[in-house]
């Protein structure tokens, strides 16, 4: 029961990212054969911010509902980890002139804890996505 | 010899007229700490999917490090923004005034310090701050309620904010206003 609500709810999910990236590509197209068309573009910002919606949903389903036994799921995992922990030890890096010495100390620790989780997260992604084209 | 050194440096800094070091970092360190709650929160979901296998055992240790580095963050949160809760006495010192709170309002307060920039519905709040959660959403209200006015009368005022659909939230920087638990 549980395995066919999960199915069901990632095609579903997976459809709508689909359509919504088969939009953006035909509007993308038109906006190339013609810049100057404004609806175009406003139609391609549209349709950008709502197929990055659709990723994300998408990503959510198969975290909270995809099996771990499946490479996409750790694919989907180590993905988002690696989103977060990049963005965390940019924020980090860049306030890190901004602080005072004792947050600055502490932050250089983390960021350069934080790159090392990032690369062993990075190999493991690497191996799940070979383990899911093989 | 390390820590003397830091001393040394640190003081050098503060000595800088019209300087306010240990407020300047306050916003940045709730922003992070967001970002960290988010990646033990993602890291916790993924290790109760996969129990038992060899990735969930190496995410663990991660996690653990995470872990740390939060609980880290969230003291040196508290510690910047300058307010002292005594959880013995159940007593609020800010800018030189001292407030006496109940438990459930020292409770409250601690709670909402340690995750700053994160709304809270009522009951998460009756759940993760108080263990109780048999309080209604009116009853939440009314502590909070009462709490934002026991604040205003040390001069923290609209600390506690209402994100409409999203629950109540501490603000990551109040003038310097936070709170610190001891």
């Amino acid at each position: 029961m549980r395995a066919g609500v999960a199915q069901s709810l990632l095609t579903s999910r997976l459809l709508i990212l689909q359509s919504r990236r088969l939009m953006l590509d035909r509007c993308q197209r038109r906006l190339d054969r013609d810049e100057a068309d404004e609806e175009a573009r406003r139609r391609v910002d549209v349709l950008r911010s709502q197929t990055d919606a659709a990723q994300h949903a998408y990503r959510s389903v198969i975290l909270a509902w995809g099996s771990p036994e499946n490479a996409e799921y750790w694919i989907v995992a180590y993905g988002r980890l690696i989103d977060m922990g990049t963005t965390l030890t940019q924020k980090l890096r860049d306030a890190v002139v901004e602080l005072p010495l004792a947050e600055r100390y502490q932050v250089s620790a983390d960021v350069e804890s934080l790159e090392s989780i990032v690369g062993e997260w990075t190999e493991k992604m690497r191996r799940s996505m070979a383990a899911a084209v093989a | 010899m390390e820590a003397k050194v830091l001393r040394e440096a640190r003081r050098d800094w503060s000595d800088l007229p019209g300087e306010d070091l240990t407020t300047s970092a306050l916003p940045e360190v709730a922003g992070w700490i967001s970002i960290y709650e988010e990646m033990a929160a993602v890291l916790r979901s993924v290790i109760g999917r996969a129990n038992g296998s060899v990735e969930s055992e190496e995410l663990q240790r991660n996690l653990a490090w995470i872990e740390g580095r939060l609980s880290s963050w969230r003291d040196r949160h508290a510690e910047l923004a300058g307010v002292t809760i005594d959880r013995a006495t159940h007593t609020l010192t800010y800018a030189g005034k001292s407030l006496r709170l109940t438990r459930r309002e020292a409770d409250l307060l601690d709670f909402l310090l340690r995750h700053p920039r994160r709304p809270f519905t009522s009951r998460q709040l009756a759940t993760l701050a108080w263990q109780n959660s048999r309080l209604s959403d009116a009853q939440v209200r009314t502590y909070i309620m009462r709490l934002r006015s026991r604040l205003r009368e040390v001069g923290l005022e609209e600390v506690i904010t209402v994100a409409r659909n999203l629950g109540y939230g501490i603000k990551a920087s109040t003038g310097g206003a936070g709170f610190e638990r001891e």
